[in-house]
């Protein structure tokens, strides 16, 4: 019913993962209920091509190139993951008594638009309306807003808390905010605080609260602290205003800004101070586990932020914020609060929308027919998300760790079906051209940018069954009443696990299930609770196949993706699905590598700390 | 019927002897025919069991007839009465729905057929054991009962539904949403029996040296049938109610068709409540479901008829009574 991504930009992806596990069923509910359950986008079906040259302004290098393709190569060969479809998230903003961006401007192509809108003085007041209305999961008097505590960490942080950087994903363009400004070197980078920015009891915010935010994300198991030697000594505040973090390797910009860019500053150093130091302190790993583990169950009921909105109070049905006139984009904001109301599902939000009770919802997945009963002063961006829905295969599965079978599998599946089905009629989701881990396709990004020159040689699974069968064939299974069997005579079954919350991906699953079904693999659809999908199943790899995000939401940059399926630790494809350590793929870049066998995760690092051409 | 004359008092074995095939139209018609014809006189029951044979022809016939539900069988949202491919409309996915409506029959039935037949054989064995052993294996039974009877019901099933892997297979559904639902039952049986095990048939049985177990399913049980029957009923309906209710709320696995799942599906992929091109997709399964179980509820008012030894017997044409068939419609 809800997505994943509404709670998820909010703590790293790496504290994610590593944390999973630890926290448990409830936990993983808190935090990930929800994906999938909406998104997709406009009215009017098939308005797949009028979308934006995402990422243009990313400049690459040849050998950097080349590593991409390398990347995208082994994943279309190998297919641990079978990218299914990619996504527009729909995003709904009132104009009868607001004034609001066009819905097809790039001005609106920020990712979570209700929280960098206002800041910008890009969605304000037309009307008598003081309150700009807006929805939460969680009930709000139970949420906290401690962002590494990982439970019930509400929606109204957005506007509590400012984020580093802003990031329009339509220009990948990345701008200061509360790091108003940075400087990188390749081997570290210095991070100056935005001038005249405090804190809501008063207190400056000073380098050393934005140090302290560096280090907590890294000490949770940041991507960025692979790169570092020590925590405690190379992110350093070196004055009032300035942080500055040395990488033990020269680094690539993208992957240093890209990580640090959605950070919410939240680490007051009053509050998060002692956590710091004992972590900075810490004589060994569990002393250090044991801090990060405390500070995990520390729960903020009122928090202190920075950002324009101010923490006013939370009851049963809604948290209230004011408007914090001492921030300095204060004077953008021309009504006077943002209230969070409790909405636990899907339908009352559309309910809402169509009642006139919601200003906006951000992103929200809206089947056609509801859009349909919206009144004409509601508005629907269609914001490129660089994520989808992937069919997850579990190397511990005697056919699924088969490549045939793989292979098999994405030449039965009809993305393009499976797409339509779970967009229910309004057009926001595309199935997948060449499932190589690639996102941008909305915008023909992947075959004429990221695999120009090689894209022919990708194997584009088209939907196909007799190769199917000659696939299965070859390696030896066989056909009987129908049915695929194996040289024992057994079935290959098929059961692919999904979260039931997740309306769109229940749709899509049914789809592709029946596919797999009606030509003749043993498969079916488990639906399973979204905390006990997230909890347990997906992380502790209790699936023979199942569905998750197959890239990392919201970048454009490839890297983030394939860190997502091959080296993301606990949590990540590559450990919920077994995937092997090595690969056997024939190389597409000699310069790469040479060998067949191949460790993807390895030139996932030797991407990151590629250095760029300035 | 044949006289055989006894050459002596001793050799008399009885007045009148049964052919094999006699007794079998006997058997007949106590069991089948006497049945049928309170039902046929009893408009409840008349009602009840057409609908209940309807869904049991959907779960065995109708299958067979109508295509296997599959996503893109036509157009997505085809309301219903509109097409004749698809007489109850199609979903957001374009599965028809009759197809659905007719293959989430089969699963149900095995559902509510093994949650019933568990709750009332436990209730049954548990109940009548202990209410005519006595003593300890009275108390020992007796607690387990009070045990089951204290722990709430919907609770146990959704914390038991999610530790246990029991991956959409329709029998252990039915089972586990009776988990705790025998208990009542159990109780209620074991007061009924302690009356009955000081009746004067059971004390002779006894005195006979005739079995516990045989004393229990000749003497005993078949008097508290109608009671065991309408809890079987009581209870399929249950197992309905709570299957439907807990895969609507998403918490019961499932890898099949159920009509709880439509419904789901409806009210979170369309929001079928309140949208009427989606209210269809809502409305058949929810149909099916009062249906079904407004023909076991009056199938369950009227049971107490069939196990009436008296009405039953004015039905039976084999056995000898004075009163007429008109009297039983009333």
């Amino acid at each position: 019913m809800r997505e994943k991504d509404s709670h998820s930009t909010a703590v790293p992806a790496f504290a994610r993962r590593r944390f999973m596990k630890g926290i448990g069923a409830a936990g993983g509910a808190a935090l990930l209920a929800g994906c999938g359950g909406q998104e997709a986008g406009d009215g009017n079906g098939d308005d797949d091509d009028d979308g934006f040259e995402a990422g243009d302004t990313i400049e690459t290098t040849e050998a950097e190139l080349e590593m991409i393709q390398e990347l995208a190569w082994i994943t279309n060969q190998e297919l641990p993951v079978l990218p299914v479809m990619e996504k527009l998230a729909q995003s709904f903003q009132r104009t009868d008594e607001w004034d609001v961006p066009e819905p097809d401007t790039s001005d609106l192509m920020y990712y979570w638009p209700t929280e960098w809108l206002p800041r910008f003085g890009d969605w304000r007041a037309g009307g008598d309306d003081d309150t700009l209305s807006l929805t939460q999961w969680d009930v709000p008097a139970d949420a906290q807003y401690n962002p590494w505590n990982l439970t019930q960490y509400p929606e109204a942080h957005r506007g509590i808390y400012d984020r580093f950087m802003s990031y329009n994903i339509v220009e990948a363009e990345y701008e200061g905010y509360a790091i108003s400004d940075w400087e990188f070197d390749g081997d570290s980078i210095e991070l100056v605080v935005r001038d005249g920015l405090i804190w809501h009891d008063g207190d400056d915010v000073t380098a050393t609260d934005v140090a302290n935010q560096v280090k907590l994300d890294m000490y949770g198991g940041g991507t960025l602290r692979s790169f570092i030697d020590d925590v405690s000594d190379d992110v350093e505040a070196i004055d009032d205003d300035t942080v500055r973090i040395d990488f033990n390797t020269t680094l690539n910009t993208q992957v240093v800004v890209g990580t640090l860019q959605p950070t919410h500053l939240a680490a007051k150093d009053s509050v998060y101070g002692e956590y710091v130091e004992r972590m900075d302190e810490a004589e060994d790993e569990d002393e250090e586990l044991d801090a990060f583990s405390d500070l995990t169950q520390l729960s903020i009921d009122e928090p202190i932020g920075c950002g324009p909105f101010q923490f006013e109070e939370a009851d049963s049905q809604r948290v209230l914020c004011s408007v914090f006139d001492d921030h300095p984009d204060a004077d953008e904001i021309n009504f006077d609060y943002a209230e969070y109301r409790y909405m636990p599902d899907n339908e009352s939000r559309w309910n809402a929308l169509q009642s006139g009770e919601l200003d906006g919802e951000a992103t929200l997945f809206m089947p056609q027919n509801q859009v349909e009963q919206l009144s004409d002063d509601v508005q629907i961006a269609e914001i490129p998300r660089h994520w989808g829905m992937g069919l997850v295969f579990n190397y511990d599965d005697e056919h699924m760790s088969e490549r045939a079978v793989r292979h098999a599998v994405a030449h039965v599946i009809d993305r393009e079906l499976v797409a339509d089905n779970s967009a229910a009629g309004t057009g926001s989701k595309l199935g997948v051209t060449i499932p190589s881990g690639l996102t941008g396709d909305f915008t023909g990004r992947v075959e004429d940018e990221w695999l120009e020159g090689v894209a022919d040689e990708f194997n584009r699974y088209e939907t196909d069954e007799d190769r199917a069968a000659e696939l299965l064939e070859d390696a030896g299974y066989s056909q009987e009443d129908g049915r695929w069997v194996d040289e024992d005579g057994e079935p290959i079954e098929i059961p692919v696990k999904v979260p039931e919350g997740f309306s769109d991906w229940v749709s899509g699953v049914e789809t592709l299930v029946d596919q797999l079904d009606e030509f003749g693999f043993d498969a079916a659809m488990l639906t399973r609770g979204n905390e006990t999908y997230f909890g347990q199943d997906f992380p502790e790899g209790d699936f023979v196949a199942a569905v998750e995000g197959w890239a990392s939401f919201d970048h454009t940059y490839p890297y983030y993706h394939y860190d997502h399926i091959y080296t993301g630790g606990q949590g990540s494809l590559q450990q919920s699905g077994s995937f092997p350590d090595e690969f056997e793929v024939e190389p597409l870049h000699e310069d790469v590598r040479e060998s067949e066998a191949v460790d993807p995760a390895e030139i996932v690092d030797s991407l990151a700390t590629m250095a760029q051409e300035e | 019927m044949s006289r055989t004359e006894a050459a002596s008092d001793f050799e008399t074995v009885s007045e009148t002897n049964l052919t094999r095939s006699e007794r079998y139209r006997q058997l007949v018609d106590e069991f089948v025919l006497a049945p049928a014809r309170i039902v046929w006189h009893d408009w409840r029951a008349r009602i009840a069991v057409t609908i209940i044979a309807f869904f049991l022809f959907l779960g065995t016939v109708g299958v067979r007839l109508v295509d296997e539900p599959r996503t893109n069988q036509g157009d997505r949202l085809v309301g219903a009465f509109r097409t004749l491919e698809h007489p109850l409309g199609t979903t957001a996915s374009g599965v028809d729905i009759l197809s659905q409506v007719v293959y989430a029959t089969v699963p149900m039935i095995q559902m509510i057929t093994a949650g019933a037949v568990f709750s009332v054989v436990v209730a049954t064995v548990v109940g009548t054991t202990s209410g005519y052993k006595g003593g300890a294996v009275d108390q020992g039974l007796m607690t387990v009962t009070d045990v089951m009877l204290t722990i709430p019901g919907l609770p146990l099933v959704i914390v038991l539904a999610g530790v246990t892997d029991i991956g959409g297979n329709p029998y252990l559904i039915g089972v586990l949403l009776s988990i705790n639902a025998w208990a009542g039952l159990a109780r209620a049986l074991r007061s009924q029996v302690l009356t009955l095990r000081d009746a004067e048939y059971v004390e002779a049985s006894r005195i006979m040296g005739v079995s516990t177990p045989k004393i229990l399913t000749t003497d005993i049980i078949p008097n508290l049938m109608p009671y065991i029957t309408m809890n079987f009923v009581q209870q399929a309906r249950a197992v309905i109610f709570g299957s439907v209710g807990l895969y609507f709320l998403g918490i019961l696995p499932y890898n099949r068709t159920n009509w709880g799942v439509m419904m789901n599906d409806a009210v979170s992929q369309a929001g079928a409540t309140s949208s009427m091109v989606a209210f269809h997709w809502l409305l058949m399964p929810m149909l099916a479901v009062i249906f079904l179980s407004m023909g076991l509820t009056l199938f369950a008012q009227s049971a107490d008829r069939l196990f009436n030894p008296r009405v039953r017997a004015r039905h039976a044409k084999t056995v000898g009574g004075d009163d007429t068939d008109d009297e039983v419609s009333s």
